[in-house]
């Protein structure tokens, strides 16, 4: 991957540390405002996506906003992702107490932060931050080579750099998996009085709830896996000083099973894949166990000096699940997936039949309506899987069909008490004498195994009472589910992949 | 010593290093590298040279003698 750097300092030592990365240095740093602008400049033209945009506040000549002005031009002419650092002097003031190089630095940081959440292509990172770390200024290569900062200093500015981009490239991890026993809490729930309070090590399990509870604000969703009684456990997130409540976990796994089984059980009903997910035990051995059976589920080792668990969780947090922006869909996602699982939860323990009925599905028919015909020729371009004949049709071809006095276009309408998914099906029909043959027959993948084709069946029945149904099945490489739909509806087989219903 | 030295350079430069490569012989090891060289290796050892050494010593094989001279 390549990235460009520009900065008004000697930067160029950063190269040694994004290993990763392509370095490249397409304008020199005393050029950079003029670069930005110029639309024939070698940054313009960079085969970079990224550019590094590094401003040492101590050097800077130009006024903040004449920058931002610059940065905001080259990303709508470029497309370009700047990343920028927010501003720090030298933590040493010759004004202590006065205070005003503060507020030059608060000032100039506010209008950068106001900037980077209007333009969607300007991320900033937080370089105070990363200046508090100690050794991070080299003054003796300063002054030598116009090198400011020291080993430690590249070093840290690389690795932020890497995870923003990381971070806006893949975003975050979804779902954080949590322990009980010793993790949540101290000591075992159901043997002894746990430690959850607000003094002593009570204190810090108390904290460490308390930033759990913050994540899942930012659309982090959280799980419970743990091996407890179930209603111990229970009993542990009812207890009177915890922060998470049961309501808090989209799913809680408390039971003796293992916890890769678990985890996979999780993923199952999230719908997710293994790398979207933080698992955080006490427990070595259970540790060990996820790892192995799920490689690509993130394990971090857990510290050996509880006193140190939130500080070692922000540096989990601040790793996995940083996040470039908060955007509303994050927030509701924990919704979105309650739903699904409340749907999924209903499938348990009954038979497939009493589900369906739980589900108050109505389905509803439109036959030869004009109103939804762009809808009716999009679903014949885009259905691949539960599609008869893939036969795929234009809103021309589909409003012949529909004006044709030898075809009938019936569309299907299917809701429940989730969601109205609209007109998810659809049949075309060739009036043929004195049968009919089913020209097209599809279904959106989000009805399938509702039962709505046998619905459909029951209104060609219906329509065509007095007419053989005939009905080809055209196999592709994604049809195959649909191979047995026929024989499977009272038809015989009368050809190869053709099939027919005869009028009673 | 001599370990230490070339698995710092070999980090920096991410190429394989000797006690017998010098400024040039890999891509990474130019003027800037140099100074990137002595940086890591100050920071790591938590040592400081003056400018001159910091110019003269461009290849392994001198790295190592300055240090041990400045153990001595």
């Amino acid at each position: 991957m390549k990235i460009e750097l520009v900065s008004n300092i000697n930067m160029d030592s950063i190269q040694y540390y994004m290993k990763d990365y392509q370095c490249l240095n397409s304008c020199d740093f005393g050029n950079y405002m003029i670069d930005l602008i110029d639309k024939d400049s070698n940054i313009h033209k960079s085969e970079a996506d990224f550019v590094l945009l590094f401003l040492d506040f101590d050097e800077l000549n130009e006024d903040i906003n004449d920058v931002i002005n610059a940065v905001d031009v080259f990303t709508r002419d470029t497309g370009k992702t700047v990343i920028m650092n927010t501003l720090s002097f030298s933590p040493r003031y010759i004004d202590t107490f006065l205070n005003t190089k503060l507020e030059l630095e608060l000032n100039a940081n506010l209008d950068l932060i106001n900037f980077s959440k209007k333009n969607q292509n300007v991320l900033l990172l937080d370089f105070s931050k990363l200046l508090k770390q100690s050794n991070f200024i080299d003054e003796k290569y300063w002054y030598m080579a116009r090198i400011k900062f020291s080993k430690y200093g590249f070093e840290s500015i690389a690795k932020e750099v890497k995870l923003l981009i990381d971070t806006y490239k893949y975003g975050s991890k979804k779902v954080l998996v949590l322990d009980m026993d010793n993790t949540l809490w101290g000591g075992v729930i159901g043997e002894e009085e746990i430690k959850l309070s607000n003094d002593g090590i009570g204190k810090v399990y108390l904290d460490f709830q308390k930033k759990i509870k913050q994540l899942k604000g930012l659309g982090i969703l959280l799980a419970v896996c743990s091996k407890n009684n179930y209603d111990d456990g229970i009993k542990g997130l009812s207890h009177i000083n915890s922060i998470l409540k049961e309501s808090d976990f989209i799913i809680t796994k408390i039971n003796w099973n293992d916890k890769a089984s678990n985890i996979k059980e999780i993923l199952q009903e999230l719908n997710l894949g293994d790398s979207s997910l933080v698992f955080l035990d006490d427990n070595p051995v259970e540790r060990e166990c996820v790892k192995k059976m799920l490689p690509n589920v993130i394990v971090p080792e857990f510290p050996k000096d509880i006193y140190s668990i939130n500080s070692w969780f922000l540096g989990v947090v601040e790793e996995f699940f940083s996040k470039v922006s908060l955007t509303t869909a994050d927030l509701k996602k924990q919704e979105q997936y309650l739903t699904k699982i409340e749907r999924e939860n209903t499938s348990k323990n009954i038979s497939y039949e009493d589900f369906l009925k739980t589900l108050d599905i109505e389905i509803d028919f439109y036959i030869n309506d004009e109103e939804h015909v762009e809808r009716y020729a999009q679903m014949t371009q885009k259905t691949n899987q539960f599609n008869l004949t893939t036969k795929r049709y234009t809103v021309a071809d589909t409003q012949g069909f529909i004006s044709s006095s030898s075809y009938d276009v019936i569309a299907v309408n299917y809701k429940d008490k989730f969601a109205n998914e609209g007109i998810t099906g659809l049949v075309i029909v060739n009036i043929l004498g004195n049968y009919v043959e089913i020209d097209s027959f599809l279904l959106s993948c989000r009805i399938l195994k509702r039962g709505v084709e046998d619905a459909v069946f029951c209104k060609l029945e219906e329509l065509y009472s007095d007419k053989d149904i005939v009905g080809i099945y055209m196999p592709t490489k994604k049809n195959e589910q649909t191979k047995e739909l026929y024989t499977s509806h009272g038809f015989e087989e009368i050809n190869k992949n053709k099939f027919i219903k005869k009028v009673k | 010593m001599k370990e230490k030295i070339i698995s710092i350079a070999s980090e920096l430069f991410g190429s394989e290093v000797t006690i017998e490569t010098k400024i040039g012989d890999v891509e990474k090891w130019d003027s800037l590298g140099q100074i990137n060289l002595f940086m890591a290796i100050e920071a790591e050892l938590n040592l400081g040279f003056d400018l001159e050494d910091v110019i003269e010593n461009n290849s392994i094989r001198k790295i190592i003698l300055l240090l041990e001279n400045n153990e001595n």
